[in-house]
């Protein structure tokens, strides 16, 4: 790969990614240009969407595929469920279980259900589980 | 993980533990009459029994997306454990003979004990859930501006 800088004439720094195709070093790359967080790269089909991570209800991890799930739609990550949670961290996503990272932004609400296990009410009406070994976590991340 | 698990046993255990305690005090008075003299031991059998029934509550899955049915039918098989562990050790320990009254009885306090428990747990998680939905709330006022 030709890598070129040129001087800024016009003062705005600016970088133009020239390819045929956008591989996940090239993503990483721009993520960490991009200050790292406000974006992810999701994919679904043949289209790639650069997509705010505000939008992202939560992400799961299915026979080691992870996927984002928006309000609507559902997108494919090239990340691991691990990379996510260390990228996230300082965001409002959070484990909430083994398989699962949540956005607390787009929680309605919490309840207690059988075993010991809680369940969240997303904004979006879709309800998803967290484990007790995250409760903690939970509660540190709220400063209780 | 591990100190979560203990941490979550003995939770359980202190509930189970009372209950027990209770449980004993009128099934004795019910079944052994109020001149029933008792063995030093059955301090220690209590203390058994709470802690062997309270070991099932460990091995619950504390996975996030298992399935309403799989969460039923975990509490089915911890129900069936604290069964025959309190009917096999209580017949060890001389509790019960077999005759209908004393089985149906130990039945009776097994399933109220079971149920007590859950329903203490089920309340402790409520309050925590309130903590937690209020919590939420003050973050996320915080954090959408």
């Amino acid at each position: 790969m030709k890598i070129t800088i040129l001087p800024a004439d016009d003062g705005e720094e600016e970088i133009i990614i020239k390819c045929n195709a956008l591989t996940r070093e090239m993503l990483k790359a721009l993520e960490q240009f991009r200050g790292g967080i406000n974006q992810l790269a999701l994919y679904k089909g043949n289209e790639i969407r650069l997509m705010d991570v505000s939008e992202i209800y939560y992400f799961e991890s299915v026979d080691n595929v992870v996927f984002a799930y928006c309000k609507d739609e559902v997108y494919e990550t090239k990340s691991r469920l691990y990379e996510l949670e260390e990228k996230l961290s300082m965001t409002s996503f959070m484990r909430s279980s083994k398989s699962m990272i949540i956005n607390l932004n787009k929680i309605e609400s919490l309840s207690p259900i059988i075993n010991g296990r809680f369940q969240a009410l997303l904004k979006n009406k879709e309800k998803v589980m967290i484990s007790r070994q995250y409760v903690g976590k939970l509660k540190e991340k709220l400063g209780l | 993980m591990f100190k979560k698990k203990l941490a979550l046993y003995f939770e359980v255990y202190k509930r189970v533990t009372t209950c027990v305690v209770f449980a004993v005090a009128v099934y004795t008075a019910v079944f052994w009459g109020v001149g029933v003299s008792f063995s030093p031991w059955i301090f220690w059998q209590v203390i058994l029994i709470a802690a062997i029934t309270s070991l099932g509550s460990v091995f619950l899955s504390d996975e996030g997306n298992i399935s309403k049915r799989r969460a039923w039918a975990e509490s089915i098989a911890y129900f069936a454990y604290v069964n025959v562990s309190v009917m096999v050790l209580g017949y060890f320990f001389g509790w019960y003979y077999f005759n209908w009254p004393m089985v149906i009885s130990m039945e009776v306090i097994i399933s109220a004990i079971y149920v007590t428990v859950s329903f203490l747990s089920y309340c402790s998680d409520c309050r925590t859930a309130d903590k937690l939905n209020e919590g939420l709330k003050k973050y996320q006022r915080d954090h959408e501006k």
